[in-house]
């Protein structure tokens, strides 16, 4: 009888830990959030991830691209003449010519296009943080004169026994030290070279370029980009990889 | 004007994506019309917004008709609360950067050169809102470093990858490659 007494209340106290630790998701609950009531798709009252965390990052990213890029774009197309698209809905006075629906297939092109580069940054923020490495085009240290050069290569050096092309595509080069404005008349011979450039998606490219764009940290008035271009190489190649660690792109 | 009228639209602009991501493949010219004419609403919804909650900082700079300095004061840091906020969220939901959130930090650095005396902006370092805090210690950074420190170190570690996160990079990178601030040239 005992023995039984022990195991019961061993089973007691293991239950009565459980159920305390059975929460409820809330949106105001930072140890256990939740999404709150009304969230398309089902989700209120459900958890979400935890400030953040890997999945909650990943998550704030694809919604930034998103929205980031179908804004620009739509500001875009306005110059194209959204506005007259009006006309292909029935009920329309005017009826809808070749040159409209010429104008809507190039639209959706273009976000057909800009869909498959969302989707390869959301399948690259996913399977992030990566190694530096794992985003530089070569492990072999290599310095070129030009960015022309890092790109095309010139075949008559006998350092450029390769180069290294496009980036690829729905890819763009990244510079951790950037290589317009001021520090393009720097003598920074590390500027072009495998150590500087990275391979990142096109849309994940220019929202970390975008950041660059901010308000520097004094008020000389000019960007965070001027402001870092004031710095030194190494300097400046530390904040770059600061951004990126941020960013949740490197460990 | 309420922050979240931002984060409305944010919510709707995800949603477009989503249908409009639906419509890619589609024959269904009309809908995928339909589907941009909205978006052109949203996105003058959105500048609409914004150009709104510019000009509110603005006109509360203008606003001179406080009788004393702590009232003065007073409206200047709620300006300056809002300006944070709007900050972030034009960052945050949107992306908005350049043309966004670099604006609206010019209009606080003007409310804190109208402050009288900006050690009061340091009622807000126990903000609950993170990007407010940030903010604040941008400008308070050279006048009281330790307590500003550890509440940059705290919001960088929780809120990386958001704009209260990386003001609070920046902050604390500027402060420790040559002691800088919003307020440099206030300081000399």
């Amino acid at each position: 009888m005992v023995a039984e007494d022990i195991v019961i209340k061993s089973v007691e106290r293991k239950l009565a830990a459980q159920s305390r630790e059975i929460q409820k998701a809330s949106p105001d609950d930072p140890e256990h959030p939740g999404w709150p009531a009304g969230t398309p798709d089902g989700l209120g009252g459900k958890f979400r991830p935890k400030e953040g965390s890997a999945t909650a990052l990943s998550q704030k990213i694809k919604n930034q691209v998103e929205r980031r890029e179908l804004r620009m774009n739509l500001i875009a197309g306005l110059h194209v003449g959204i506005g007259a698209l009006a006309n292909l809905i029935p009920g329309a006075e005017l009826a809808a010519d070749v040159a409209m629906l010429a104008d809507l297939a190039r639209t959706i092109s273009e976000y057909r296009k800009l869909s498959i580069e969302a989707a390869a940054a959301l399948n690259f923020v996913q399977n992030a943080p990566y190694d530096l490495q794992d985003l530089q085009v070569s492990s072999d240290y290599k310095e070129f004169s030009s960015y022309d050069q890092f790109v095309k290569g010139r075949p008559s050096s006998r350092f450029m026994s390769k180069y290294f092309g496009s980036a690829g595509d729905g890819s763009q080069y990244h510079h951790l030290v950037t290589q317009g404005g001021a520090n393009a008349d720097a003598v920074l011979p590390q500027l072009q070279s495998t150590e500087n450039v990275l391979i990142l998606p096109t849309l994940l490219h220019e929202v970390v370029s975008d950041e660059y764009l901010g308000s520097p940290p004094d008020d000389s008035g000019g960007t965070l980009y001027q402001w870092l271009q004031t710095q030194s190489y190494q300097i400046q190649r530390e904040y770059g990889l600061k951004i990126l660690r941020d960013l949740h792109i490197l460990k | 004007m309420e922050i979240e009228s931002f984060v409305k639209v944010g919510e709707k602009l995800s949603k477009l994506w989503e249908e409009i991501s639906g419509l890619l493949d589609s024959e269904d010219h009309v809908a995928q019309a339909r589907a941009l004419l909205r978006g052109r609403e949203i996105v003058k919804e959105f500048e609409l917004l914004k150009t709104e909650a510019l000009a509110i900082i603005a006109a509360l700079l203008d606003d001179s008709n406080s009788v004393s300095d702590d009232e003065r004061a007073a409206s200047l840091i709620r300006g300056f609360e809002f300006g944070a906020r709007l900050a972030d969220t034009l960052h945050d939901e949107f992306r908005d950067i350049a043309d966004g959130e670099t604006k609206v930090v010019r209009l606080t650095d003007a409310i804190v050169k109208a402050l009288p005396g900006r050690i009061r902006l340091a009622v807000l370092l126990d903000h609950p809102d993170p990007g407010v805090r940030s903010l604040a210690c941008t400008y308070l950074i050279d006048l009281m470093p330790e307590r500003v420190i550890s509440v940059l170190e705290e919001i960088r570690e929780k809120r990386r990858g958001q704009s209260a996160g990386m003001r609070a990079l920046t902050t604390l990178f500027g402060w420790e490659h040559g002691r800088v601030s919003r307020c440099s040239s206030l300081a000399k």
